[in-house]
């Protein structure tokens, strides 16, 4: 039933996505999957929230009601077009998890699993047995954990509880293996909207190869980072999207996918920030209307305000800190070497790292629109956050860089590589001929959606 | 040799003992009660088990100490867990254990759960 629960988000996720944004079948199950288990995650706490009891097939039905009519008002069947980015991207990605796959019958929380049990399935197993959020957040001084931390991981894991009527935690763990899936195939589809399908392929397949990334995926599975990369990806390509193409639809995506990071992890709440922002910054310099503004700030205020406000009623402390706050410089020296060691390993993320380094050098001295420099942005503000989190002393800094520095770096590794992809997208789509966008565009240029699909025609999955 | 054997084998094997110590005081302790675990474990082990159990045993309250006369908070139930040698070599007892009035503490008390590595107590 918890397999049935996952095929079910992905693929009532995928039609419930608007038909315009022409996702094909993979691009469809990804962005559907994130989605459906953000949405299934804000609906129990909505829940939780509201008094009501947190059921599966209640929070289920709109998802079903929304995918027939969408379906019924005429979704084109995914059309089968193989390129030979797609070969490469599907090859890589089958290989990655066939190599993976024993690790799945290994997927009990042991010991080896810290934060799986103690942090993020452990709030899942309360909220399902308590069959509300409330005990838990009231008896979190017992705990060791971070009660403060965010709710997407724990409520899409206790959505699959209650929808398989049983406290399968090895089931729950099988939810990072397919962010991981997800964060390949939104990486495919996004630098397939920004270049074309053969540089989608060769970012999609970077990404999948990334040792750490499937590390953190597969070994660390029931941890929240590899979602948080999928949303990372997601967010940040929505919004070079929208910076490049003015459309409504990209900002939508983009900030709920901001917010659905801020939703998995504190480190996605600096996230947020940083692309609101930029957001606000673009509407701003550009005076949209009041429409953008609402999609900027009211998925961010809506949800995470409230979460601020639960977890306040129940004096849980926020596990953040101030920028700035206590920093120590020999602290920061000490973590941003060790980040750049690890970053640099070719064992750890192989080209990922130095890859975004050398199109940030190759961008500064070359003609990018500031569309293409966001995602660049984003993952530089993200490591900067790291780099101040770690000066601040909260913990003995060699034990809290040993445990965590991999899994921060392997949160926006996926964005690096796609960051760096869409710098070099102009330079690549004339290499390959992939004919996406065939000039560097102007970075206040408006097309409409159906010239965008018709330059996108080769984009689709193979697709 | 994991993928020959079910899920709650597989968690015995790669969570041993705290897996097995937790299911045998779940058989004993109702959820909505609450259990002290004296604990002759070392120090890093102690954090371990304190939230293995938590994890393990919810929604009952737990609390693991390696004070064998630490106070039992109206509990109704006491645990008495002795560490495997393997963890207890890697990790040696740092607490306070006195066997003598540990006898005399677990005296009135029924038992209710004799395991391996676990005694389980109830108030008679």
């Amino acid at each position: 039933m918890i397999v049935l629960g996952l095929a079910l988000t992905a693929l009532l996720g995928w039609l419930s996505l608007p038909h315009r944004l022409n996702l094909g079948l993979v691009s469809g199950l990804a962005l559907g999957f994130l989605a459906a288990s953000f949405g299934l995650s804000v609906e129990l706490f909505v829940f939780s929230v509201v008094g009501l009891p947190l059921n599966a097939v209640l929070a289920i039905t709109p998802w079903i009601v929304f995918a027939v009519w969408s379906t019924m008002r005429g979704r084109p069947m995914p059309s089968i077009q193989v390129t030979a980015g797609a070969v490469l991207a599907l090859g890589v990605t089958s290989i990655v998890m066939a190599l993976w796959l024993p690790m799945e019958r290994s997927m009990t929380l042991n010991s080896q699993s810290w934060d799986a049990w103690a942090i993020w399935l452990f709030k899942a197993k309360a909220f399902y047995l308590d069959g509300n959020i409330s005990d838990y957040l009231s008896r979190s001084v017992e705990f060791i954990g971070q009660p403060g931390y965010p709710l997407l991981t724990p409520l899409y894991s206790t959505w699959l509880y209650e929808w398989s009527d049983t406290l399968a935690d090895h089931g729950a763990k099988l939810t990072s293996p397919l962010y991981f899936l997800a964060t390949i195939g939104a990486s495919w589809w996004i630098i397939g909207r920004l270049a074309g399908p053969t540089t989608a392929g060769i970012t999609a397949s970077l990404v999948a190869l990334t040792p750490m990334v499937q590390r953190t995926a597969f070994d660390w599975a029931g941890y929240a980072d590899t979602a948080l990369s999928a949303y990372f990806v997601v967010a940040a390509g929505f919004l070079v999207l929208w910076i490049r193409d003015a459309e409504i639809i990209d900002l939508a995506a983009g900030s709920l996918a901001a917010t659905a990071a801020a939703w998995t992890k504190n480190e996605g709440q600096v996230f947020l920030a940083i692309f609101m922002a930029i957001a606000v910054a673009t509407l701003v310099s550009r005076r949209r209307g009041t429409v953008s503004w609402v999609w900027v700030l009211a998925p961010p205020t809506l949800l995470i305000g409230t979460w601020f406000a639960v977890r306040a009623t129940h004096g849980v402390e926020a596990a953040g800190f101030v920028p700035g706050a206590g920093f120590d410089l020999g602290l920061f020296t000490t973590a941003a070497g060790t980040m750049a060691s690890k970053a640099l390993s070719p064992n750890g993320f192989a080209l990922a790292f130095p890859l975004f380094l050398a199109t940030c050098s190759i961008a500064m001295v070359g003609r990018v629109s500031l569309a293409r420099w966001a995602p660049s942005t984003l993952v530089l503000a993200h490591i900067a956050a790291a780099l101040l989190a770690y000066s601040t002393g909260r913990n003995e800094i060699s034990w809290w860089l040993e445990t965590s520095a991999d899994r921060v770096l392997a949160q926006i590794a996926p964005l690096a590589i796609v960051a760096a992809a869409a710098v070099l997208a102009p330079w690549l789509e004339t290499a390959f001929d992939d004919g996406a966008s065939a000039t560097i565009e102007p970075s206040t240029e408006k097309i409409g959606p159906a010239s965008r699909i018709r330059r996108n025609k080769h984009n689709r999955d193979s697709r | 040799m994991l993928a020959d054997r079910t899920v709650a084998e597989r968690a015995s094997v790669l969570d041993y003992p705290a897996f097995d110590v937790a299911h045998e005081i779940a058989s004993v302790v109702p959820a909505n009660d609450c259990v002290v675990v004296l604990a002759y474990a070392g120090p890093d082990a102690i954090a371990y088990y304190n939230a293995r159990l938590d994890y393990l045993l919810y929604p009952r309250r737990v609390r693991v100490t390696p004070d064998s006369e630490a106070a039992s908070n109206d509990c109704e139930y006491l645990a008495v867990f002795r560490d495997t040698g393997t963890n207890l070599d890697s990790s040696p007892f740092s607490g306070e254990w006195n066997e003598e009035s540990l006898s005399v503490r677990l005296a009135p008390l029924e038992l209710a759960h004799q395991g391996k590595n676990v005694e389980v107590y109830a108030a008679r």
